[in-house]
């Protein structure tokens, strides 16, 4: 029996706060969407990290690619 | 008692492996997202731009001497790259775009008053030749890779650029992220790793491509 009373008590508070909730909502999906949007633009993301060596082994392939690329640019800088 | 041993490792081992997995960044979360495209318009212009651009990168893959500036170490990237398997391409285009030179872009978030009086905080996204040309901050190199896959045919539906909070440096941080066959996710990191496994060193913020905008919850 107080258990039921105790659950009872909890529903209604519940109900209760979630009333109380609706009734402070006023702003539409679209006033929502450009206010979550303006938030996620302030958020400053500009961490910067160190090249690591990396644990895979190392491509010979994909080096040779990458160390003719830098050629390239190297060269197109000095003309 | 060996056999409660073995259970009770067991279920640890299991209980490790569901924390990991649910750890990592899941490209199937419906609920997450927030809109398209097009509702950021700083990234809707970006897009455009590097659209604008691509044209440019058409013309150079087509025609060798019509390349000009970065075109021609990235029309010599996009070549070999298209050789490679995935995996590989992955790599290369991570170690690519991670020897640029870093620099925090002052013009990423300023302040314009536009008319009417009212302030407007505005993003800036660089394209990928912009990026080639003058390097930026960890969000250009997420974007950068994020064009310069799909160039090579890698789906947008497989690729997000990502914002994290990461936790152990406690700041923010972006990183491209990429949808494998086999469903798992792996980020593509500005130190030159792929984080793989395990995310869990990461807070998911959101995440954005040509088709949408997901708000992971910050």
């Amino acid at each position: 029996m107080k258990i039921l009373i105790i659950a009872v008590m909890c529903l209604a508070g519940g109900l209760a706060l979630a009333d109380e909730g609706d009734e402070t909502q006023t702003e539409g999906p679209i006033e929502e969407l450009q206010i979550r949007l303006t938030t996620m633009e302030q958020i400053n993301v500009t961490a910067e990290k160190m090249l690591v060596e990396s644990s895979e082994d190392l491509d010979s392939e994909i080096e040779s690619i990458l160390l003719d690329a830098e050629a390239l640019e190297v060269e197109e800088a000095e003309e | 008692m060996r056999i409660q041993a073995m259970l009770r490792l067991g279920a640890w081992a299991l209980l490790l492996v569901s924390a990991t997995a649910i750890a990592n960044y899941r490209f199937d979360a419906p609920d997450d997202f927030l809109a398209e495209a097009t509702a950021w318009p700083a990234w809707a212009q970006n897009l455009e731009r590097h659209t604008s651009e691509r044209e440019a990168i058409r013309r150079c893959l087509e025609e060798e001497s019509a390349c000009s500036g970065k075109l021609k170490s990235l029309r010599y990237v996009l070549v070999k790259g298209a050789a490679l398997d995935r995996d590989r391409q992955l790599r290369l285009v991570n170690r690519y775009i991670n020897k640029r030179r870093y620099r925090i872009d002052r013009r990423q978030t300023s302040l314009s008053v536009v008319p009417g009086g009212e302030a407007e905080l505005k993003n800036h996204w660089s394209t990928l030749l912009e990026f080639l040309k003058r390097g930026g901050d960890c969000e250009d190199y997420a974007v950068a890779k994020y064009f310069l896959l799909r160039e090579l045919g890698f789906p947008a539906e497989d690729m997000r650029v990502l914002v994290t909070y990461e936790k152990s440096a406690r700041d923010y941080h972006a990183v491209l992220a990429v949808r494998r066959d086999d469903g798992s996710s792996w980020l593509l990191e500005s130190d030159d790793t792929i984080v793989k496994g395990n995310h869990r060193r990461y807070r998911f913020i959101y995440a954005l491509n040509e088709e949408g905008i997901w708000d992971h919850g910050e």
